[in-house]
């Protein structure tokens, strides 16, 4: 016999999942598309399927809070492009994260955190948690070395982005997940501007990925929605640590979540707890438009890619700006570790810094016409924005300055225009920028 | 629940009852539904069948094999020990943990089918026939492609990836579960790449080499059969089912639009035959009949 593995046969790619994952054609209409089933609660045939149904001995739906057909679809769709065994949807990216968190902790519980995280999760993290018993340790995320110092017998999980907003930090994620994986730890990844069509975090050794799916998996910024993903790889049982899925659940009949669902435990343990008390739930009519967007999504990803290496190259050879932090650029630490974990590109969303400081930043912003200045990304259109002065605002200088956000530094979203046109509008906008600068060094050097 | 068998720690579903009420089982003269799960995988492949008899008055045993889920030991070598193993284990069960007497109804998917034909027939030369045989996704002989078995040698995933692929039909790799958020296609992967190295293997070579179910077929008088077939079966086609058929005098259950892995891939289809076969099975012990 060979010691060579015989080949397999091919799996559905990724651009039929994002078409088809989830939905069959309506029973009954035929409807192709995905039917929104704006429907709170579901008629049940007789009180046996009724019971059945509370007591998770049946498949179907039962409430809208808790589950909705035409969410689910959207959910089996997302869980089949990330490789995962199930997802569950969520109003917004942060109620996704909220409900990882709050499925996995409680009171006294510790977390391992990146410390180039979005604002809006470092908020939860610093702020609200610890409020609630839950504390959080945040590390630098180029050093998987500082995670394993970090982690605590009370911690319970590792979090991070795979690309980080906004200098790009790429997580090795084989790295982080090997020492999380040491310590009996799932790792967490939030990967909202990776997306699944650059990096599929759960073949790279994560347990659970979460998104906001208002930005590229959407893509056309008109619904806010978030996921979670899981891996079904995380031995729940062996790491000892978790006895909300290993041990039975006086709230839900006394089930114990590993003995009854294996790989499934976590997501059905989000679902039946996280949804249900929390309520963060995500409505049937955002889920669909954010299907209309995931059909779309790979095409999408590779024209925000192609537009941002476009963008990327023209501002790294501009004379205006002082760094840009896009790991396509040969300088930036992570552009090996991107090759090698994001070759299809390291996303569309980047920050850089002009010469000028804080007054070209804001000349710059003001002068665009085509980017809109907004507190988003991911969107089908080109956006700008001033972190220091908006996503980031509730950070002191000193977490301003551990996240990488400096004061002049503007951030940009690189949409699908033609990339033309996008960099004519840059061309113009820089060249306000360097004008509203030149006053400034004036002063500057007069008064050196 | 938690036993021991030679040495080993055994898990045994028994659809969740444990967890909401004192005791295991019902025991006393409760019926009783053993559901053996197919190669590399575990009892969770039952969880929504388990969980739905279990509250319907039946006491469900659902066994993880040695060393595969929650069981230790190493996985055993062929159908006919598994069998031993069973009726061992059934005996522990009764002796050690309440679970009754009542008439045993012995069902397994795939590799765990030929395991119930073997347990069957063995109870059948006891004089202890089982109430009923139900297989599920079953061929006999069960043939394995060289190519598949060759793959669970080398613990490649490609091994992995022939079973998703043909295990299940086209319509449940594109998805559209019963149960909400979950991808049927990834759990199987998930399931499969939990096992031990060499669990697989070992599984399928079982399968492969199993001969013995002529004898166990011999001595089924009495024991009604009933073969459970996916449609759209790729691992163990329907067509090739007619043998087995035959052979154990099986009524056969056509479940449409699914495949091998017919438990997740239509659950409610599923449990509606095994509903009505238990009802009929159980016909003169009406307060025992689902609803």
């Amino acid at each position: 016999m060979s010691d060579t593995p015989p080949t397999g046969p091919r799996g559905l790619g990724f651009d039929t999942l994002a078409l088809h994952a989830g939905q069959q054609p309506a029973p009954g209409t035929g409807a192709r598309a995905v039917p929104i089933y704006q429907s709170t609660s579901f008629v049940f045939d007789d009180s046996d399927r009724a019971a059945s149904l509370f007591d998770t001995a049946r498949a179907g739906h039962v409430y809208s809070r808790i589950s909705n057909p035409t969410v689910a679809v959207l959910e089996e769709r997302i869980a089949a492009l990330e490789g995962g065994v199930g997802a569950v949807c969520a109003a917004s990216g942060m109620a996704a994260i909220h409900l990882g968190i709050a499925t996995l902790c409680g009171a006294g519980s510790h977390i391992v955190a990146s410390r180039s995280l979005y604002g809006g999760t470092h908020n939860l993290l610093t702020y609200t948690l610890p409020r609630f018993g839950v504390t959080t340790t945040f590390v630098d995320p180029r050093d998987p070395e500082a995670f394993r110092a970090a982690i605590r017998d009370e911690t319970r999980l590792v979090f991070a982005e795979t690309v980080s907003n906004p200098r790009g930090e790429v997580l090795d994620v084989p790295a982080v997940a090997e020492v999380a994986h040491a310590a009996g730890l799932p790792l967490m990844l939030d990967a909202t501007l990776s997306t699944p069509w650059l990096i599929q975090p759960l073949r790279h050794g994560a347990d659970i990925v979460m998104h906001s799916l208002t930005k590229f998996m959407g893509g056309h910024g008109v619904a806010i929605g978030g996921a979670l993903v899981d891996g079904g790889t995380f031995d729940w049982e062996a790491s000892g640590r978790f006895p909300e899925l290993t041990e039975p659940y006086a709230g839900f009949h006394g089930m114990d979540f590993v003995e009854e669902f294996g790989p499934a435990a976590f997501v059905m343990r989000v679902r039946k707890e996280g949804l249900r008390d929390f309520g963060a739930t995500l409505s049937p009519t955002s889920a669909f438009h954010l299907l209309q967007g995931l059909e779309t999504l790979a095409m999408r990803m590779q024209r925000h890619v192609d537009n941002t290496h476009r963008v990327v190259d023209y501002l790294a050879a501009h004379e205006t700006v002082q760094a840009v932090h896009h790991p396509r650029v040969p300088e930036h630490p992570d552009h090996d570790l991107a090759a090698r974990l994001l070759p299809r590109g390291a996303g569309a969303v980047f920050a850089f810094e002009l010469t000028g400081g804080r007054a070209a930043g804001e000349a710059f912003i003001e002068a665009l016409k085509l980017f809109s200045h907004l507190a988003n990304v991911g969107d089908a259109k080109s956006l700008v924005i001033h972190p220091a002065s908006t996503t980031h605002s509730r950070m002191d200088d000193a977490a301003l300055d551990a996240a990488g956000v400096s004061p002049g530094l503007v951030r940009l979203s690189v949409g699908l225009e033609e990339a033309d046109d996008l960099l004519e509008d840059l061309a113009q906008a820089l060249g306000r920028a360097a004008r509203a600068a030149a006053p400034a060094r004036v002063a500057s050097a007069g008064r050196g | 629940m938690r036993t021991d068998l030679r040495g080993h720690e055994v898990f045994v579903g028994n659809g969740g009852r444990a967890n909401g009420t004192a005791a295991d089982w019902q025991g006393g003269d409760a019926p009783r539904l053993l559901l053996w799960h197919g190669a590399g995988m575990d009892r969770t492949v039952w969880v929504l069948l388990a969980r739905y008899f279990a509250r319907h008055g039946v006491d469900v045993i659902a066994p993880d094999l040695p060393g595969h889920g929650a069981s230790g030991g190493e996985p055993l070598p062929d159908i006919e020990s598994m069998a031993d193993w069973g009726i061992e284990l059934i005996g522990a069960l009764c002796e050690r943990h309440g679970l009754g007497d009542g008439p045993l109804l012995v069902a397994g998917h795939s590799m765990g089918s030929l395991l119930a034909l073997e347990m069957a027939g063995r109870l059948a030369r006891r004089d202890e026939p089982p109430a009923a045989l139900w297989l599920l996704g079953s061929n006999y002989p069960m043939n394995v492609t060289p190519v598949l078995l060759e793959a669970a040698r080398l613990d490649s995933p490609v091994a992995i990836d022939i079973i998703a692929t043909y295990g299940h039909a086209y319509a449940s790799r594109l998805g559209h579960n019963d149960v909400a958020g979950i991808s049927v296609y990834n759990m199987a992967r998930a399931l499969l790449r939990r096992a031990d190295p060499g669990v697989l293997h070992a599984d399928l070579e079982a399968c492969r080499r199993y001969a013995g179910g002529e004898q166990a077929a011999a001595g089924l008088q009495g024991c009604p059969v009933q073969l459970i077939v996916g449609d759209e079966d790729r691992m163990t086609p329907p067509r090739a089912a007619r043998a087995l058929a035959g052979l154990t005098g099986a009524n056969v259950h056509r479940i449409v639009d699914c495949g091998h892995m017919m438990m997740s891939e239509q659950p409610e289809r599923v449990l509606a035959t095994m509903r009505s076969l238990l009802a009929t099975t159980l016909r003169g012990v009406p307060e025992r009949v689902p609803a």
